[in-house]
């Protein structure tokens, strides 16, 4: 597998940059701007290995009113609805599961050590300035290791900026939020509630869903409000050359389990409980070397609450608490101008109840080391990340209880990841090569090639049940997944108009895949049955011309194939991972009033690894359309008008989870400072 | 055109194709072990020829949690929970469906039983009455209560049928969905096999069973005039050797003694099969949940034989039993080599070299015009 991805990556590197080459004899890169904002934050460091998203500027977030509805419209990422924006989905990154990514916030992490995956719609957008796009390998300055990759949700605050802002939207699900902020020199707090009555009507099969189409009906959807409300708070202080850093975060939520197509609830309620925080310090201590240190808590809480037992799950309400605390610390050695080198290390211990139990405790230490070298400035660079992830389990009595007398045992390893990254400037070539003055862009156009590696510990439920139907599975090996990739990304050197590119191939392979099968007629057990391949590529292309037009352009081609030792499952096509998938947006108008539309096409998906064609959806498209409007002296008052889904499709990504269809959203956006808001 | 261009045009060409729609096989009417297979998230009907173990796979979707049933020579398939209806499959038309008939959000329907051309009775597991279809067309027509048989928590948990001129047996599970604590679902002090008249469709008699919890399907063995059914009281997360095979004769309308016990199989037992006085046939799960095909002699009431066992490691479990003509047709659905296994009754072997592939995991096992 190595030899073939170490060939994989080399013929595509060298396919690609003779072509670079050639179509940038008659560029210049002069007139580039910047567009990637940085922050710096502990152990932070190598530009170019992960992609800036913007949650604040365009339309495609001035259309938006959650997280994921941004998010998806990435290349390489696919987000699966489970109902409407607000409720649940989950993310996949170049194929992976949703298991497989790691979701942080400021570099805190949200996944939960028992599993599953982190709903990415209890993350508020307004909230956000952008997010950091990881592919195939979790980066060092982020705990743990995921082999699709990893999201880092960046907050809002500009320091040196002192302005309120307010955030608010309305929709004809029946639902709408205010959030409201604060960012001074120090500090920013941002207030946000949000609910929605999520009522829309869906196609009912009335149980025959295969060939008696006479029953269907359609009804409303029932059960699936939220509400939620949260504050994010960060403060800075400098002491001396030194800064101090602290977060926190809190945030509510209940709302509705609404129940699949067919079989509704209309009591149930699920409530979840966030509290994070985190202190950081840098602290440079010459020249040369750069010490961060921080530390950080989490909490996590759920409750199913289900009165009328309508889930048939033999209990009335189940609590889950997830309690989890980590200390970092990363020194940055500056040995050469062309030599960057860093350590981290952190350590973290996360406890897990169900009600009043204790499940178990996870104690984790990471270490690693990554370096940058750039031998001349103008060539390139070569960037390597390697860390080593010791994760230690120790269930607790409870699971043992339902065992039968096998007694569950702590469990220890350590995983390595690591990523291999190797950039060459072709512009800056050429221009060094015929005596032209190069620039020193952050952003200049590179072409790359990666060498990702990654393994996943098993999560506590996997490893020991859940004392219930899920039972421990002693034994269990670590997922692993190896995946090479190459690319180009960057400005290209157009001249009136702005250009920006990133497309990269991939292939991966991934081995001992966790699946959940059943074991007898009532339980299921957690076992490495699937391997798989994946080869895709992702594309993403946006053209600008001042603020009279802005195209986006992104694509996505996966050819997910099994290759696990289930014989019914061995060379079908992955679930929800589509051949292609393409989103375009376009955007015009003046700077006091903008236009835009766009359309997010979908290929061919399986919704079951078998490939059954019941579950075959051959297309889905979805268009939509706005305006927005920017009022007062300093335009600073925004407002947006969508319709999503224009022709009202309603194809689910999810079978039994109906999704709205055409929806109208306001959304208004208003800045109050002394800065004159900056304009698209 | 260059060479390399119009390699690169090739390739491009067939990445841009889109993922393929699968088809369906064609499938003979008669002489068929149907076999309903599934991974919990999909299912399918596919079929086995019962003369030279021809395999036709995904002949028609079903509900993932979906058993295959054939009364007065009509196969359907009982979706259950989740999907709830019933279908009825026309066998001349390569099992096309006929009907598909919704009995009702969280109905969960279990069996069915034809009791004449213009009345079909079907057990619902999530209800207090039996559901009347038509089973011609699938038109719901009326219900019968058995409310009066349920445990606390309302339902009775009416499971398999079976028809005896005009006698209907009802096995009722009353499992007490409302217990909370270490146990799920366990079963009320008392099961029940409810007879009920088909000339007027009120319960007759109520037997309470010798061990609670009724699984299985019930079976007829006709040596004996009797039905066979397992009852594993706690059963599978509620582990527990507390169940047995029971057998219910139907002359005196009175309990045998047990075929053979859980503590004397040593295992959980989900279904059997009665050959002969002398020879039965039981699946079941041990303490580990590793599976067992264990061969007993109900007059004995001791195991004589294991035929077959699967690691609980590996993922899957036996799900279901079929006898035909000196064969035993098992449903292993071990997860690396699933399939339909035949076993000669006689020699006790293993007549197949390797499980008879139904796509998925069999799941149900139905024999059909055979």
């Amino acid at each position: 597998m190595k030899k073939l991805s170490i060939a994989y990556l080399l013929a595509a590197l060298f396919a690609v940059t003779p072509l670079l080459d050639a179509q940038n004899t008659k560029e210049d890169v002069e007139s580039q701007k910047e567009v990637v904002v940085t922050a710096e934050r502990p152990g932070k460091g190598q530009e170019g290995s992960y992609q800036s998203l913007s949650f604040s500027e365009g339309a495609e977030a001035r259309s938006a009113r959650t997280v994921s509805e941004i998010i998806e419209k990435q290349a390489g990422l696919k987000v699966n609805r489970y109902g409407p924006p607000g409720t649940y989905s989950s993310l996949s990154i170049r194929g992976s599961n949703a298991e497989q990514v790691g979701i942080y916030l400021e570099g805190m992490p949200l996944n939960d050590a028992s599993g599953g995956a982190v709903n990415i719609e209890n993350l508020p957008l307004g909230l956000f300035d952008r997010a950091e796009i990881y592919r195939s390998y979790t980066p060092l300055h982020l705990p743990g290791s995921h082999l699709g990759g990893a999201l880092d949700l960046m907050t809002a605050v500009k320091p040196g900026q002192n302005k309120f802002f307010v955030k608010s939207t309305a929709h004809t699900l029946q639902g709408g939020s205010l959030g409201l902020g604060y960012s001074g020199n120090s500090m920013l707090h941002y207030l946000e509630f949000s609910g929605s009555a999520n009522r829309y009507k869906y196609d009912d099969d009335n149980g025959t869903p295969f060939f008696n189409t006479a029953d269907d009906i359609e009804l409303e959807r029932k059960n699936e409000d939220t509400l939620q409300g949260g504050y994010t708070g960060i403060f800075f202080h400098d002491l001396g050359k030194s800064r101090l850093t602290v977060l926190a975060d809190f945030l509510a939520k209940e709302q509705g389990l609404p129940g699949v197509i067919g079989n509704e609830t209309e009591k149930v309620r699920y409530h979840t409980y966030r509290g994070l925080s985190k202190a950081a310090l840098k602290t440079p201590l010459n020249e040369n070397w750069l010490l961060q240190a921080h530390t950080y808590a989490n909490i996590g809480y759920s409750r199913l609450q289900d009165n009328d037992f309508e889930l048939a799950a033999g209990y009335k309400s189940q609590r889950r608490l997830n309690t989890q605390g980590g200390l970092g610390f990363s020194p940055t050695w500056y040995v050469l101008d062309s030599l960057t080198l860093q350590m981290i290390s952190e350590a973290r211990f996360t406890r897990l109840f169900l009600d009043e139990d204790i499940l178990a405790d996870r104690f984790e230490l990471d270490g690693g080391l990554g370096a940058e070298f750039m031998p001349l400035t103008w060539l390139g660079r070569l960037q390597l990340n390697g860390k080593l992830n010791y994760v230690q389990d120790n269930p607790r009595e409870v699971l043992n209880q339902n065992t039968f007398g096998r007694n569950l045992e702590s469990r220890k390893q350590a995983q390595p990841a690591g990523q291999v990254r190797l950039g060459a400037f072709p512009l800056s070539i050429y221009k060094k090569l015929t005596g032209q003055t190069t620039s020193e862009k952050k952003d200049r156009l590179e072409v790359f090639a990666t060498v990702s590696y990654a393994e996943r510990f098993p999560s506590l439920t996997e490893n020991y049940g859940d004392g219930g139907l899920l039972l421990p599975a002693p034994g269990l090996k670590k997922e692993e997944a190896l995946t090479n990739a190459a690319g180009i990304q960057g400005l290209l050197p157009c001249k009136v108009v702005s250009c920006r590119i990133y497309a990269a191939y991939f292939l991966t392979a991934m081995n001992n895949l966790i699946l959940f099968v059943a074991n007898s007629q009532k339980t299921m057990i957690a076992i490495n049955a699937g391997r798989a391949q994946i080869e895709g590529v992702e594309a993403d292309f946006s053209l600008g011309y001042k603020h009279y037009l802005q195209l986006n352009v992104r694509y996505t081609y996966l050819n997910a194939i099994d290759k696990s030792r289930i014989p019914f499952y061995l060379n079908k096509y992955l679930p929800f991972r589509p051949r292609h998938t393409f989103t375009g947006m376009i955007e015009t108008g003046s700077r006091e009033i903008r236009f835009f539309s766009g359309a997010d096409w979908q290929g061919a998906n399986y919704r079951d690894r078998y490939n059954s064609y019941y579950l075959y959806l051959e297309r889905r498209t979805r268009i939509f359309a706005g305006s927005t409007v920017y009022l007062g002296k300093q335009h600073n008052h925004e407002i947006t008008f969508t319709v999503k889904n224009i022709f009202d499709q309603r194809q689910v990504d999810v079978i039994g989870y109906p999704l709205p269809g055409r929806v109208f959203e306001l959304k208004y956006q208003a800045t109050f400072s002394g800065q004159k808001r900056e304009k698209p | 055109m260059k060479p390399g261009l119009a390699a690169l045009f090739l390739i491009l060409f067939g990445a841009c194709s889109d993922l393929p729609r699968p088809e369906r096989p064609d499938v003979p009417s008669s002489n068929l072990l149907l076999v309903g297979s599934s991974d919990f998230v999909t299912g399918f009907l596919g079929a086995i020829s019962l003369t030279d173990n021809t395999v036709y796979p995904d002949i028609l979707p079903t509900h993932s949690d979906a058993v295959v049933r054939a009364s007065s020579d009509r196969p359907f398939v009982v979706n259950k929970l989740g999907q709830d209806n019933i279908t009825l499959l026309n066998a001349e038309q390569s099992f096309s469906p006929v009907f598909e008939t919704a009995t009702g959000s969280f109905s969960n329907p279990h069996d069915i039983v034809v009791v004449d051309s213009n009345t079909a009775v079907v057990s619902l597991y999530g209800k207090d009455y039996l559901q009347l279809v038509h089973p011609g067309t699938g038109a719901l027509q009326g219900q019968v209560d058995i409310s009066a048989y349920a445990d606390g928590d309302g339902l009775p948990e009416a499971s398999a049928l079976y028809l005896s001129g005009t006698d209907l047996y009802v096995a009722v599970q009353r499992l007490d969905r409302n217990t909370v604590g270490s146990e799920v679902w366990p079963p009320a002090s008392l099961s029940y096999l409810l007879r009920i008249s088909t000339t007027n469709y009120q319960v007759a008699e109520a037997f309470s069973l010798p061990f609670t919890n009724p699984v299985s399907r019930i079976r007829y063995f006709a040596p004996r005039n009797s039905l066979i059914l397992c009852a594993p009281a706690r059963f599978a997360f509620n582990y527990a050797l507390d169940g047995g095979i029971v057998e219910f004769d139907l002359d005196t309308k009175t309990f045998s003694t047990s075929p053979l016990a859980e503590d004397q199989a040593g295992l959980e037992l989900s279904d059997a099969i009665l050959v002969s006085a002398t020879l039965g046939f039981a699946i079941g799960t041990d303490g580990d949940f590793n599976s067992t095909l264990l061969a007993f002699n109900p007059s004995t009431q001791s195991v004589t034989s294991v035929l077959s066992t699967l690691s609980y490691s590996v993922g899957g479990y036996y799900s279901d039993l079929a006898y035909h003509n000196n064969r035993l047709y098992l449903a292993d659905r071990k997860l690396t080599d699933p399939g339909v296994r035949i076993f000669d009754t006689t020699t006790l072997q293993e007549i197949t070299a390797a499980p008879l592939s139904t796509g998925l995991p069999p799941f149900s096992l139905q024999l059909y015009r055979e």
